[in-house]
């Protein structure tokens, strides 16, 4: 068909048959009467006869306002303009559509597909029968024609599901219609595709082919991004990334969330033209790691786009075995006090009562030096090692007495001792971790001081077992794996008994590296039938992605559900039951295939050159326009239109003008000069980091101005303009004095810290200004934040409160207070006034009064800024502070050596 | 455009006195200002008496005391010679503002309302008035009159803040040989005012009529359908094309200030019009002039 206008509400044409009537009206209405206040108006009193007939609307008004009504007519009737294509509208239409979570992204874009079709098969009066591929309820299922209006409904208020399309369904569905409702049809099809193959589209195209005439929409797949797995490492996390189709690049962004949707933090990611797959690891430190939630890739309303995560992957659980502790009257030097200490923070730790068979082993067990366990509890704890679990033990007396099988090597009966005094040998520290060892690159030179340990029988291939060994050869930590599970035995004591271990920050590094070894998919650690209860869902995904509350149709998940996709019944999202929780994201188990190639006599065509236009919207755009045009129109009439020549409104305009040439013009001349190093040696310039935020760097510009030319008017310096310096690029080893305005959080490159930490050491100077008067390091509890952020970049000194006598204070002016715009944040200057290489002077001065504020000037030398008046003669104050900063700067300690003078004096006179 | 007041009642006029007074600062100055520049010392009672100016010197006759001689004109020659100064009686000056709603209005936001412009008037008359040792009082407001340039506020706040109505014009300018400057824009008409005016010509006052007008009022440039309300909104004139009002209209505002200006001349009196789009130097002028030599020499 070629392309045609149609109308989705066509009955509401009819109201353009009204128009003569509001003609008619329009012609009668009178326009407004304008009110005046008047107060001559006994002078009017007589003249009143002659000209009581009022104005009727100009001709030229009331077309304007028929154009109005019927733009708005046309609007609300929903015209669409539907471009041509190949298709025939003289068939029956059937229109398939994927609502799986593969179409979420395009959905708007699907609907409107739909719709257009509908309304080009209402045209040309074909009867359309649309079926939607998901996976129903059964009432839901009969294929059948029925009248667009329905039809128009159905497409309106469905939503895409968050599982997959079953083509294999759909393709039952229409063979059982294809003898009744389609029955010697001959139809034109339109399948709305995801561009997945979820196992029977292959299937499903050729029972297309043959019922009819097949015409397949697809959406480009370039944002059909899937986050297909997702596994921890050392330091973070690894996603992998795939998406549908790679012909051009796309760049996006990818988050970890918290259960309550915070971000907490994000990777940047390309995916290079023909690159369909891109591994992106994000560093995190192991806390922040346990607090994921979900992964999501920004900007994609896809279910696949988002991979939640359940406690078990995150946040191991370890239980303890129970025991009747020989230390429990002295809590702290427990060997669970230890072991708690060091796990707390990344695991959940329950005390397990083997002998209670109700009780759910966790994924790792840990068995302090508890002695022997009674026989029931022995063999349960050994099968669940054999069963896949993962056992830490820790050595101590009573192993050392009376050993058993649950350990990664056989043990010498008896412990070592170590440097006693009757012992032979020194207490033994770490030897470096071999690269085979899971501890491999711990820093392995903490001293632990190894006093008593339990020693490994040496038999062959003992060497295969030790993951940590002391410097005199012999094991600390040994493992073996034990059926499908692993024991790993620590040598000695969970408690400072035998060693300093676990007292040393390894301990904990070393428990940390262990955790993620126990850790697996909670179905992978159900196969085997270990969980009893069903689970309920607890927040359902929805197909663009987002969590929800659930509608209350699921059904509880139960063993056999897990390991199948998700379905309408089992949807993916957090299902729990009181003992664990479980993630089910859309990909699992589904076995995702790219979308088969299809014959030669079917269209496959994007879904975007397809897109019909509605302009609605742009026809009420033009309504509103001329209502405008209208409203000026009356008022032109009514003589309300301001008198341009003399009026508050042409006055005030060229107040504004004048305002935003003064503005504008004020904003040029403080502009600093470009950093050139050159320029910086030949003359003396200030200087201050651009922070990249217009408004601070003009006032930074501004006021180093200020302070360079009071330094011109009253010192011997004569600084030319300040210049801006850019902390990743320019050079700072010319800068005598840097500025640095310091509002945010910034993140420099390695690079530019380093540069940093030069300029100090080599006697830069940095005056860093919170310029907030302290507020922010209040309200943060002590430290600016941004300080903080900084300090863990670049090296600063210790720092301390500006003390009385110091050289700031008096070398040039004598002050003793450093105000700027605010005058009661304290100063801070290098604590070591004698250690530094600088004879003594601060590299770094840190304050939060806004100096710049104070000091700014425009280019007609008027202040800029108010200040406080916290104090009296603030911006003198600050100007002075000013001064005597660069003096500080540019002679350094020079004033400090005059506190000798009197007795050099003294010395001349002799 | 603007109309603020249309209520008559007492807490309206509170209100309007306050608002007055809030615009004291500003009219007094803009009063200072064309005082200054249109009249500076142009008020002498031109004959000698007691007063500061120098006068002349004279020959010393036997009856003047010796402190009465100025030795220093003395010194120049043999005679001796007393120094006169001019006389300077002082007379009583009534100003009186209509404070009428219908002249706290202007057509246009940039124009200043009638009744600002007569008290700037009335207050720059004032300070010259006060200056040349006369007295001002403002009818029905001050208690008694301001004599000396340290009067000036005083006589200025009640000018510009005071409400006198008609009627307290008509019975507290009594004095003989006063006179009263009444700045009004006589809107009420020749049949209000003539028994006001007669009331007040059998006192024997000379009076000068300030006829202060918007320039709307005179040209009358409306158009359209336009609805015209009184000053206090209660009476409504609704005109379909207000444009065919207008040469009517200006015909009858013509008229009516002419019989004012009859008025006036009939009684011997000055009669002064002053259009609030104009300078009012000028009229400034003219009304200085017309005191202190048409009616006080």
């Amino acid at each position: 068909m070629s392309a045609s206008l149609i109308f989705s509400q066509p009955i509401l044409l009819a109201a353009l048959a009204l128009l003569p009537v509001f003609w008619w009206v329009l012609r009668a209405l009178p326009p407004e009467p304008v009110l005046r206040s008047f107060p001559p108006l006994r002078l009017l009193r007589n003249l009143q006869d002659k000209t009581n007939s009022p104005q009727s609307i100009p001709l030229w008004l009331r077309l304007l306002r028929l154009l109005m009504v019927i733009a708005v007519i046309l609007a609300a009737s929903g015209p669409i303009w539907v471009p041509a294509d190949k298709t025939n509208n003289d068939k029956p239409l059937l229109l398939i559509v994927d609502d799986g979570w593969a179409s979420a992204d395009n959905w708007p874009k699907i609907k409107a597909g739909v719709l257009a079709y509908i309304a080009q098969s209402e045209v040309s009066g074909q009867p359309v029968s649309l079926i939607f591929s998901t996976k129903t309820q059964p009432g839901n299922q009969k294929i059948e024609f029925s009248s667009p209006p329905k039809l128009r409904q159905k497409i309106k208020s469905s939503e895409p599901h968050p599982f997959a399309p079953d083509h294999g369904q759909t393709s039952k569905r229409l063979k059982d219609a294809s003898t009744k409702v389609f029955a010697d049809k001959d139809l034109q099809i339109v399948w709305f595709s995801d561009g997945n193959d979820y196992g029977q589209a292959k299937q499903l195209l050729l029972q297309l082919q043959e019922i009819g005439e097949l015409q397949v929409l697809q959406a480009s797949g370039e944002r059909a991004i899937r986050i297909t797995s997702l596994h921890s490492k050392t330091g973070g996390i690894e996603i992998d990334l795939t998406r549908r189709s790679a012909n051009s690049v796309f760049s996006g962004r990818i988050f970890a969330e918290d259960q309550k949707n915070n971000i907490l933090a994000g990777k940047d990611f390309v995916l290079a033209k023909d690159q369909r797959q891109v591994t992106v690891s994000i560093q995190l430190p192991l806390e922040v790691r346990n607090r994921i939630g979900a992964v999501r890739v920004q900007g994609i309303r896809s279910a696949a786009a988002v991979h939640l995560l359940d406690q078990s992957w995150v946040r191991p659980s370890i239980g303890v075995l129970a025991a009747r502790s020989r230390n429990s009257d002295q809590p702290l030097l427990s060997e669970r006090f230890y072991l708690e200490k060091a796990l707390r923070p990344f695991a959940e730790i329950s005390e397990i009562n083997l002998d209670d068979d109700n009780e759910k082993l966790p994924q790792i067990m840990v068995w302090l030096d508890t002695g022997k366990l009674s026989q029931s509890a022995f063999a349960r704890l050994s099968q669940y090692v054999e069963d896949g679990g993962f056992l830490i033990r820790f050595a101590g007396p009573l192993l050392a007495e009376h050993q058993d099988d649950l350990t990664p090597v056989a043990l010498r009966t008896g412990g070592r001792l170590l440097g006693s005094a009757l012992g032979w040998d020194q207490p033994q520290q770490l030897a470096e971790f071999s690269d085979d060892s899971p501890f491999f690159g711990l820093d392995s030179t903490a001293l632990i001081n190894v006093k008593k340990q339990v020693l490994a029988e040496s038999v062959a291939g003992l060497s295969d077992h030790v993951w940590a060994r002391l410097t005199d050869g012999t094991p600390l930590i040994t493992s073996a794996k034990r059926g499908n599970g692993r024991i790993v035995l620590f040598h000695v004591t969970a408690s400072a008994d035998w060693s300093d271990l676990p007292l040393s920050g390894i301990f904990v590094q070393m428990l940390n590296r262990l955790l993620p070894m126990a850790t697996k998919p909670m179905s992978e650690q159900t196969t085997d039938g270990k969980l009893t209860n069903a689970l309920q869902l607890q927040m359902a995904l929805g197909a663009d992605g987002q969590l929800r509350l659930p509608d209350g149709n699921q059904d509880v998940l139960t063993i056999d559900e897990i390991a199948k996709p998700v379905s309408s019944s089992f949807p993916a999202g957090l299902w729990s039951n009181p003992q664990t929780s479980l993630a089910r994201n859309v990909l699992d188990h589904l076995n995702l295939k790219p979308f088969p190639s299809v014959p030669a006599s079917v269209q496959l065509r994007n879904l975007e050159t397809t897109k019909p236009l509605q302009f609605a919207g742009w026809l009420l755009a033009l309504a509103f326009i001329l209502l405008i045009l209208d409203n000026l129109a009356i008022m032109i009439l009514a003589g309300k239109l301001p008198n341009w020549r003399n009026s508050d409104i042409s006055k005030t305009a060229a107040t504004l003008i004048v305002f935003t040439v003064i503005i504008g013009g004020q904003s040029l001349p403080v502009k600093a000069a470009s950093f050139d190093p050159f320029a910086v040696i030949e003359q003396t310039r200030l200087a201050f980091v651009s922070t990249g935020n217009k408004e601070i760097d003009r006032l930074s510009a501004a006021g180093l101005t200020g302070l360079s030319r009071e330094l011109y008017l009253r010192t011997t310096v004569e600084p030319a303009e300040p210049v801006a310096v850019d902390l990743e690029r320019d050079d700072l080893s010319v800068i005598s004095l840097l500025y640095w305005p310091l509002i945010e959080p910034v993140t420099l490159s390695e690079q530019a810290a380093a540069q940093i930490n030069m300029y100090l050491k080599n006697g830069g100077m940095l005056v860093i200004d919170t310029q907030d008067g302290g507020l922010r390091a209040i309200s943060a509890g002590g430290v600016d934040p941004a300080l903080q952020a900084l300090s863990m970049q670049i090296d600063i000194p210790a720092i301390t409160k500006i003390p009385e006598d110091h050289v700031l204070t008096r070398a040039y002016y004598l002050i003793n207070e450093f105000p700027g715009r605010y005058a009661g944040a304290p100063l801070w200057v290098e604590a070591n006034r004698k250690g530094s290489s600088l004879d003594g002077v601060s590299s770094l001065i840190i304050g939060a009064n806004d100096w710049a504020a104070a000091w700014a000037i425009t280019k007609d030398g008027q202040e800029m800024a108010a200040v406080s008046g916290e104090i009296d003669s603030q911006r003198e104050l600050s100007r002075r502070f000013g001064i005597n900063l660069v003096m500080y700067v540019l002679a350094g300690n020079y004033k400090a050596d005059q506190v000798h003078i009197p007795a050099l004096l003294e010395r001349l006179n002799q | 455009m603007i109309l603020a007041h249309n209520k008559t009642d007492n807490s309206q006029s509170f209100l309007q006195a306050t608002e007055l007074a809030k615009r004291f600062p500003a009219l007094l100055s803009e009063a200072r200002k064309i005082s200054t520049n249109a009249l500076h010392g142009a008020h002498g009672r031109r004959k000698r008496g007691n007063g500061e100016t120098f006068w002349e010197f004279r020959h010393a006759r036997a009856e003047d005391p010796a402190s009465a001689i100025d030795w220093r004109r003395s010194a120049h020659s043999d005679a001796l010679f007393v120094r006169e100064t001019e006389w300077e009686a002082s007379n009583t000056v009534y100003l009186w503002r209509d404070s009428s709603p219908e002249m706290n209005w202007r057509s246009q936001s940039y124009l200043p309302l009638k009744q600002d412009r007569a008290a700037v008037l009335l207050v720059a008359l004032s300070l010259v008035l006060l200056r040349g040792s006369e007295r001002c009082m403002v009818p029905g407001v001050s208690q008694k009159p301001g004599t000396g340039i340290g009067a000036s506020e005083r006589i200025a706040h009640e000018i510009i803040t005071g409400t006198s109505t008609a009627k307290q014009l008509t019975q507290h300018s009594r004095q003989r040989q006063a006179h009263l400057v009444i700045a009004s824009d006589f809107l009420e008409g020749e049949a209000v005012w003539k028994p006001r005016l007669d009331t007040i010509q059998q006192t024997g006052i000379s009076v000068i009529l300030l006829h202060i007008s918007d320039p709307a009022e005179e040209t009358f440039p409306f158009k359209g359908h336009t609805l015209f309300t009184s000053a206090n909104g209660r009476e409504k004139i609704d005109f379909g094309r207000a444009q065919l009002a207008q040469s009517a209209y200006v015909e009858q505002f013509f008229t009516a200030r002419d019989q004012m200006r009859q008025l006036a001349h009939n009684n011997g009196w000055m009669f002064l019009q002053h259009r609030s789009d104009q300078n009012p130097a000028p009229v400034f002028l003219a009304l200085a002039q017309s005191i202190s030599n048409g009616h006080l020499s």
